[in-house]
């Protein structure tokens, strides 16, 4: 495998995630040091508690292990998988929690200011992350912000135009038209990273 | 909703966005077979799932992963009270026990009533050889039909040991079939608790046009 793979969040092998389910401790240990801190980050953006998406990743890695979730080749990579799951575990803790948490003017990442706190161990998360995070500082705001909202927040359409005040038809127009930027920049990424 | 209208919905349903009847229009276009709106929706998939590499990295602490290696070793039964909503009625219960036995027990039970049966058998012929043994002019004949009945205690051996081995590979393809059940269950498990999720939202959604509806003059 390429080096700079070696530890790639973004390029976890799927026979390592599919070992991980069957009772390989290595794999599962793989699995974990791959993908953790990515997890970790997205749990505590949507939770906003450090406590509480130890929680979430606590839980969903013990599911993988007593296979109660299970990867599958067919459902894309095993990031995409644990990321889904971990979006998706987060957003309803947060729904279910009392009083529910909001943090409208909240945000942890810092695209608005073309800046973003960290670095990632791989060099291949690191160049996703770059050209990521500057295509998000390069959106206009209200495009970033109805992404946001609807990514970390899990809100619809209609959630977002009435937290934002703004027109429901504005609001689908400003996600369509950010995440088709977001697309055309990933696509060049995409292309020189299989040339390369 | 036109083909243009649907690939319109793609980058919103890939970020969770979409509503759930624009959702399942979607989803039975996608199944249709539109190449392009299936290119354009794992496209955006792949969009959706670069978006938390570009957040503030925040490592996990670092005794998460030890306390995960634990709790991975620990009985479901023992977290239930922690976690109450993360086990609901779905998980098999003790009545499973009843269908599908412990393998041990049942594969040494059967075993040793294979034991029985062969060493009764031998008691068998031993106390006939006995009973033959003072009358030397039949021991001919007899030592014959001893020959014959051991011959046929080893064939009703061989097939005993032959029931065993298929009793074995049914055990085990029962077993095969249990963990894939059970792996079916916890999907559904997992499926059942995100369709609870929606129809919370939509109920409180509705609540809330209710609400606005009846505060509108």
């Amino acid at each position: 495998m390429d080096s700079t793979l070696l530890h790639a969040a973004s390029a976890i092998d799927p026979k390592v995630a599919a070992r991980a389910g069957k009772g390989d401790h290595l794999a599962f240990s793989q699995l974990y040091d791959q993908s953790s801190t990515v997890l970790f980050s997205l749990a505590v953006r949507i939770l906003g508690s450090r406590e509480e998406a130890a929680e979430v990743l606590q839980d969903l890695f013990v599911d993988v292990w007593r296979k109660a979730v299970r990867y599958d080749v067919g459902r894309g990579t095993p990031i995409a998988w644990l990321l889904i799951l971990t979006r998706s575990r987060a957003i309803d803790r947060l729904r279910t929690s009392q009083p529910p948490v909001r943090r409208q003017n909240v945000s942890t990442d810092d695209a608005q200011n073309g800046t973003t706190a960290g670095q990632f161990e791989s060099p291949a998360d690191q160049a996703l992350r770059t050209v990521i995070s500057t295509t998000l500082a390069d959106l206009p705001q209200a495009q970033r912000q109805a992404i946001e909202l609807s990514y970390y927040e899990g809100l619809s359409p209609v959630e977002v135009a009435t937290r934002l005040n703004q027109p429901l038809d504005a609001v689908t127009a400003r996600i369509r038209l950010g995440m088709s930027k977001l697309r055309e920049s990933l696509h060049t990424y995409w292309e020189q990273d299989k040339s390369a | 909703m036109t083909h243009e209208d649907l690939e319109e919905t793609v980058p919103l349903y890939a970020i969770g966005a979409l509503e759930k009847i624009e959702r399942q229009a979607l989803e039975a276009h996608l199944l249709s077979g539109c190449i392009s709106c299936r290119t354009a929706f794992k496209e955006f998939q792949s969009v959706a799932i670069s978006l938390p590499f570009a957040l503030n990295i925040v490592p996990p602490p670092r005794a998460l992963k030890a306390k995960i290696m634990g709790a991975r070793t620990q009985t479901p039964s023992a977290e239930t009270p922690a976690h109450p909503s993360a086990t609901p009625s779905l998980e098999p219960g003790e009545w499973m026990k009843h269908l599908f036995p412990p393998t041990s027990p049942s594969t040494t039970s059967f075993g040793l009533a294979l034991g029985m049966v062969f060493v009764g058998i031998l008691v068998l012929l031993m106390f006939q050889g006995w009973k033959s043994s003072p009358r030397v002019t039949e021991d001919t004949r007899a030592r014959g039909e001893l020959q014959t009945q051991v011959d046929a205690a080893n064939a009703q051996r061989t097939t005993l040991q032959q029931q065993l081995t298929e009793r074995e590979e049914s055990l085990t393809q029962t077993r095969e079939e249990l963990q894939r059940r059970m792996e079916e269950l916890a999907e559904l498990k997992d499926q059942l608790i995100h369709r609870e999720a929606e129809l919370d939202d939509l109920k409180a959604q509705l609540a809330e046009q209710g609400g606005h509806s009846a505060s509108m003059p």
